[in-house]
């Protein structure tokens, strides 16, 4: 044998060696994973019976994985730390003065319970959750690439998610809705404005190669559904078999077939206006001066048209040239991606018209403006529809490449997780995949859906899930702590027919959660690092940074201008001089009112991002998010110091504290510390407080004093951290 | 959570433009010591910075670096059938003549690279540079186009180059941020902040714009009503409650780090305007990058700018040449190359000139190219369409293999041929000649080690020194 393998040989055999040593690999991967406990059917665990004194089965389960381990527990934390950590965790606000005094001097067994109750009803719940899934769904209200268009209804979809969280619609049904609203439920209008879920990728909409574009949106909806509702790191799987677990390149296509009908316009209609008679004439008033303005650009669009089109990949252009009703479904998704770019230059050929049919054009338009102005606007949001019964096939694609399609693959579940494969039944108008996929992402017995969710909650109230990447249940994640928790809350999901504030409510009752982050015990500290350095088991808390919009939101409280309540639309807050420049740029509202909307509300623009919000570890919007990035900057020093908006509230305040203290440094000192500490500086505190005050402090006014002593305040650790 | 590696420790505590001083201290007494054992290193390296003209909207290869005789002799006449048509932006392919380039190139220097009479002033450092005539990308687009050559990726999201230096190499200044982006003038980079951004890796690492005017850095002063001496008592009593609350909580790095950066950013109060502020430049100097000449004023600005952030440490600094798609010459390339370069090519050349007298060329590693460049055929007549198939970037300074040309593209300059250098192998080429390997660069996102070049990629070991 050995003579065969000569040293000429090595180099024929070897890629033979590599590539048998690959699926040996590969073979043994799927094999393992397959027995990974995240890609097991869901079973409910039992409650451990070691620890009977446990109402809540979340502590019966951490206190049986303490004991196992050898781990005691630190201390309980203070009611006024708690309390702080429980707004904050659920409402993304501080608790104000008077719920601090109620919650202290309120004795009864139940107290705290009845925070939890009243957290959980409070609107500021919704805005405060809803911030994570929109960075899971990597959130914009704009397009991306060069031009970054607005989309001008993205944020209906936003305050969907708001709403859905304040209301509690059942987690199948907030999932369900995201992936086929339009044929689940399409009478009904949340149902259809959920959808706009499937929108949210970036668009290239000013392209060259709407092939590409169309593949790159199919991509990126594939991957984030995965993500996102799966856990699932399926993005690895486009161009190759996946490294860690067993998910095959046919897999990732033929997940990406369920998506493969979808149409991208740009607004929808949502609901129908019903017109009077008299309505309805000048609607076909209106309708035949549309007609004759489009008349007189007839030739330029023509025009037009021919020198769009001549830059564009050969199916597009195919798919331009033929007459919409003859379009197959790629011809059409492909037509509408790119009649964007047309519909953006259309708006600018006024520029070809002649100075005297500019006349005439104006005249004509100005007319049809007042006619329009009696007649009402129809509703529009963004989402997805389909147009035919029949989606076009999707094919695997060899390195991911849209130029090199292989076989045709049918939609179809990652093959590890079930084995069924889909029964799927077509619509009139729709193929029915979504729908198709909804049912079998919210069967109860799902291995990955409910877990992956009640890992997220967990994540938002300790700062790392269970499964430590909250996106990826794959073997690169393991090993998980506490699966008995993961898995007992999961059940409890599909239990209370997916209620995520049952969830809430049981985690933030739970022990664990109302841990101290300081562990005086120093034997118990020993141990514990000894034991679980990293603290995987919860036997303390983790002090987390205030992510960017609780910051932003906690100064606004603190300062009492906080205008809260939902916001339609989005909030053109006022950039720095030094970017309003750019072309990515926008006019700030008139409104003053808007700029104290809380963040959530804020524009979220791909090409500019907030820079407030972007110091403080705001993700980028092109990606889905599962859990910020916690860091500490001198931008963030920088921010909180020096940009004028903050500088403004710590002048409103002081002027506040004024009208009611006057100039007694002590109750000034004593007002301050309430409002933005919520508690009462100690005596040395207030000494340093005073002398800062009275002598140290540069500013030469009373007034700014105060102001500086209360900026500082909102630059402190205390502040900025959450214990 | 223990950290497992320097790396780590570093990451953990925040370094880059958030440097905590103890991060930073830890990259500097590593530098002082022995560049070539900083732990962080993967390679020895001499390069303290690298520092990258952009030439935004795709310069043409083919009429600055890489002449093409063939091309003056089929110019008129279309693509010949031997070459594939590409898909091009503008739908110029086949049909559209050939357009001949209407520069004399001439050889320079001892190694002989001939450069087009559009760069004299580059042409004195010939022996200084290596010209890369295979580059290709992906991108056809400018916004996908600047993407990829920042990111490795035409489609937004991921970290750029300059991010993963920063987060391989650490921080070597401990008052200015250690990536920064500078332009000319003009207009947006297409893409925007993205293409200078850390996608999934600590906001930490992104690169910070550099504006113009008053505010260099956003919010870098305070309001103009608050002297130095009333922010530094507020800093005071801030920093005293802060050490208090330290003292009483438990202890984390969090809390150290949070006082250092509030320190920083006390110092960039000051430092911000000092490396803004030029009068003590000499007057030769100021002349050597045109600073007073309309022409070429605006870029003079950004290079001086750049070499004074490669003397206080800055790690990675990107000077955006045209920003705002400038070299996009669809038409009249005459007069939009010949614009440019007289802007352009004066400072540049100084950078370098300035960067090698004071000794810093060998510690700096400096890269010159655009998107793409621009194809062999004609558009509107007398312009170019954009060519990612096969175009030109040049390099300089310590770990270059200087006066040398690297791969070649075909007759007419439209395809890599000879060693095609996908742009994945140019930045993974940079960070080995920063002591860096892509291989070992990771950041471990959504399950996956990350690297900067997403997938496999070659040095291109003609390029090293």
């Amino acid at each position: 044998m050995h003579s065969l393998l000569g040293k000429h040989h090595i180099k024929l055999v070897f890629p033979f060696i590599f590539c048998g040593l690959l699926i040996l690999v590969y073979a043994s991967a799927a094999e393992t994973a397959r027995t990974s406990p995240s890609y097991q059917a869901l079973i409910r665990p039992k409650i451990p019976t070691e620890t009977i004194s446990c109402p809540n089965p979340i502590d019966a389960f951490w206190k049986a994985s303490l004991n196992k381990a050898g781990i005691i527990p630190g201390q309980q934390a203070n009611k006024r730390t708690l309390l702080r950590r429980l707004h904050m965790d659920m409402t993304g606000l501080p608790p104000n003065v008077e719920e601090v005094q109620k919650f202290l001097n309120d004795n009864s067994p139940d107290a705290y319970e009845k925070v939890v109750e009243k957290l959980l009803a409070s609107p500021a719940f919704g805005e405060h959750w809803g911030q994570q899934w929109l960075d899971l769904v990597r959130y914009s209200d704009s397009e991306g690439f060069k031009i970054d268009r607005i989309r001008p209804d993205a944020w209906k979809f936003r305050n969907w998610v708001i709403q859905s969280f304040n209301n509690d619609l059942p987690y199948d049904k907030f999932i369900s809705w995201q992936i086929a609203g339009d044929e689940l439920a399409p009478d009904n209008k949340d149902a259809r404005i959920a959808t706009g879920f499937l929108r949210l990728a970036p668009e290239e909409s000013n392209g060259a190669d709407y092939t590409q574009i169309r593949q790159d949106i199919l991509n990126d909806v594939t991957d984030v559904t995965a993500q996102a509702f799966l856990g699932l790191t399926l993005g690895c799987a486009r161009c190759h078999n996946h490294k860690f677990d067993p998910i095959r390149q046919e897999e990732y296509f033929q997940f990406q077939a369920f998506f493969s009908g979808i149409i991208y316009p740009d607004e929808i209609p949502l609901g129908s206006i019903s017109l009077t008679p008299r309505q309805k004439s000048m609607e076909e008033k209106a309708l035949s001066m549309r007609k004759d303005l489009a008349q007189m650009m007839q030739e330029h669009e023509k025009n037009l048209f021919e020198e769009i089109v001549v830059a564009l990949d050969p199916q597009t252009q195919i798919a331009l040239k033929t007459p919409p009703e003859k379009r197959t479904v790629t011809q059409s998704q492909l037509a509408t991606l790119a009649s964007k770019q047309i519909d953006r230059r259309k708006t600018k050929l006024y520029r070809r018209l002649k100075p005297e049919q500019r006349t005439i054009y104006d005249k004509k338009f100005e007319n049809l403006a007042n006619l329009a102005k009696e007649l009402p606007i129809q509703e529009a949001y963004m989402g997805v529809s389909e147009k035919y019964a029949k989606a076009p096939a999707t094919f695997r694609l060899a390195q991911g490449d849209v130029k090199k399609p292989k076989e045709e693959v049918q939609p179809g579940f990652p093959l590890w997780i079930d084995k069924e494969q889909p029964h799927i039944t077509a619509l009139s108008k729709s193929s029915g995949r979504r729908t198709a996929l909804a049912k079998w992402l919210t069967q109860p017995d799902h291995p990955l859906t409910s877990r992956v969710i009640v890992n997220r909650v967990w994540q938002g109230y300790f700062g790392a899930g269970l499964v430590a990447n909250s996106s990826d249940f794959g073997k690169a994640s393991e090993p998980y702590h506490q699966p008995e928790i993961l898995d007992w809350l999961a059940s409890e999901l599909v239990r209370n027919q997916y209620s995520l504030k049952s969830i809430h409510r049981l985690i933030v009752n739970s022990s664990p959660y109302k841990l101290a982050s300081k562990v005086t015990d120093q034997e118990v500290l020993k141990k514990g690092n000894q034991i679980d350095p990293e603290n995987n088991l919860v036997w303390h808390a983790e002090v987390r940074r205030l992510s960017a919009e609780q910051v932003r939101d906690a100064i606004l409280h603190a300062s009492g201008d906080l205008n809260s309540g939902m916001h339609e639309g989005v909030v053109r807050f006022a950039l720095p001089a030094s970017l309003a420049k750019s072309r990515y740029a926008w006019t700030k509202d008139e409104a003053q009112a808007a700029a104290k909307k809380r963040s959530i509300y804020l524009i979220q623009r791909r090409n500019m991002p907030n820079p407030s919000l972007e110091a403080f570890d705001f993700p980028d919007r092109n990606l889905s998010c599962a859990n910020r990035n916690d860091t500490v900057t001198a931008v963030q020093a920088l921010a909180l110091l020096n940009d004028p908006e903050i500088f403004d509230h710590a002048q409103n305040l002081a002027a506040n504290i004024m009208q009611k203290a006057g100039n007694n440094t002590h109750l000034q000192i004593q007002a301050g510390f309430l409002a933005i500490l919520k508690r009462s500086p100690d005596s040395k505190e207030l000494e340093q407080s005073r002398v800062f005050i009275e002598v140290t402090s540069a500013a030469v006014d009373p007034l700014e004093r105060l102001a500086d002593l209360l900026h500082a305040l909102l630059n402190t650790s205390e502040f900025l951290e959450l214990e | 959570m223990i950290p497992q590696s320097r790396r780590q420790f570093i990451q953990t505590m925040g370094n880059g433009f958030g440097s905590i001083a103890l991060g930073s201290m830890l990259a500097r007494d590593a530098h002082a010591s022995n560049l070539s054992d900083d732990p962080l290193r993967h390679h020895p390296s001499k390069v303290r910075s690298i520092v990258w003209f952009f030439l935004d909207g795709g310069p043409s290869h083919i009429d600055l670096l890489d002449p093409k005789p063939a091309l003056q002799k089929l110019a008129g006449a279309p693509l010949p059938p031997s070459f594939a048509k590409p898909q091009t932006a503008m739908g110029v392919t086949a049909n559209t003549p050939l357009l001949a380039s209407k520069r004399t190139f001439k050889k320079h220097g001892k190694s002989g690279i001939p450069l087009s009479d559009w760069l004299p002033n580059l042409a004195r450092h010939a022996d200084d540079i290596a010209v890369l005539r295979s580059c290709v990308g992906e991108g056809l687009t400018h916004v996908a186009g600047v993407s990829h050559m920042n990111t490795c990726s035409t489609l937004p999201g991921r970290p750029s180059l300059g991010a993963w230096s920063v987060y391989g190499l650490g921080n070597d200044c401990d008052n200015l941020p250690s990536f920064v982006v500078l332009s000319d003038r003009r207009g947006d980079v297409p893409g925007g902040s993205r293409n200078w951004g850390s996608g999934f890796i600590p906001a930490t690492y992104q690169g910070t714009r550099f504006l113009e005017g008053p505010e260099p850095v956003l919010f870098y002063a305070p309001p103009p009503q608050v002297t130095p001496l009333r922010q530094r008592r507020k800093l005071d009593y801030l920093n005293w409650l802060n050490e208090r609350h330290k003292n009483q909580s438990t202890p984390t790095d969090r809390l150290d780090a949070r006082i250092a950066s509030y320190e920083l950013a006390w110092k960039m109060q000051t430092s911000i305007p000092e490396v803004n502020n030029f009068s003590n430049e000499t007057r030769e100097t100021l002349n050597l990058y045109g600073i007073e000449n309309e022409t070429t004023k605006a870029a003079a600005r950004a290079c001086l700018m750049a070499r004074r952030l490669v003397e206080r440490g800055v790690r990675f600094i990107q000077v955006y040449l045209g920003s705002g798609s400038a070299w996009d010459a669809h038409s009249d390339l005459e007069g939009n190359h010949s614009n440019l370069c007289k802007e352009t090519d004066q400072p540049v050349a100084a950078f370098l000139s300035d960067l090698k007298r004071r000794g810093l060329l060998e510690e700096t590693l400096v890269i010159w190219g655009g998107e793409f460049g621009r194809t062999p055929m004609s558009e509107s007549g007398d312009g170019r369409d954009h060519n990612p198939w096969g175009f030109s970037m040049w390099f300089a300074g310590g770990g270059v293999k200087a006066g040398s040309i690297v791969g070649s593209t075909d007759d007419i300059g439209l395809y890599a041929v000879d060693r095609p250098a996908p742009i994945k192998d140019i930045h993974a080429t940079i960070l080995r000649i920063a002591g860096l390997e892509n291989d070992l660069l990771t950041y471990k996102h959504n399950g996956r080690d990350e690297r900067a070049t997403v997938t496999d990629a070659t040095v291109i070991d003609e390029l090293l020194a």
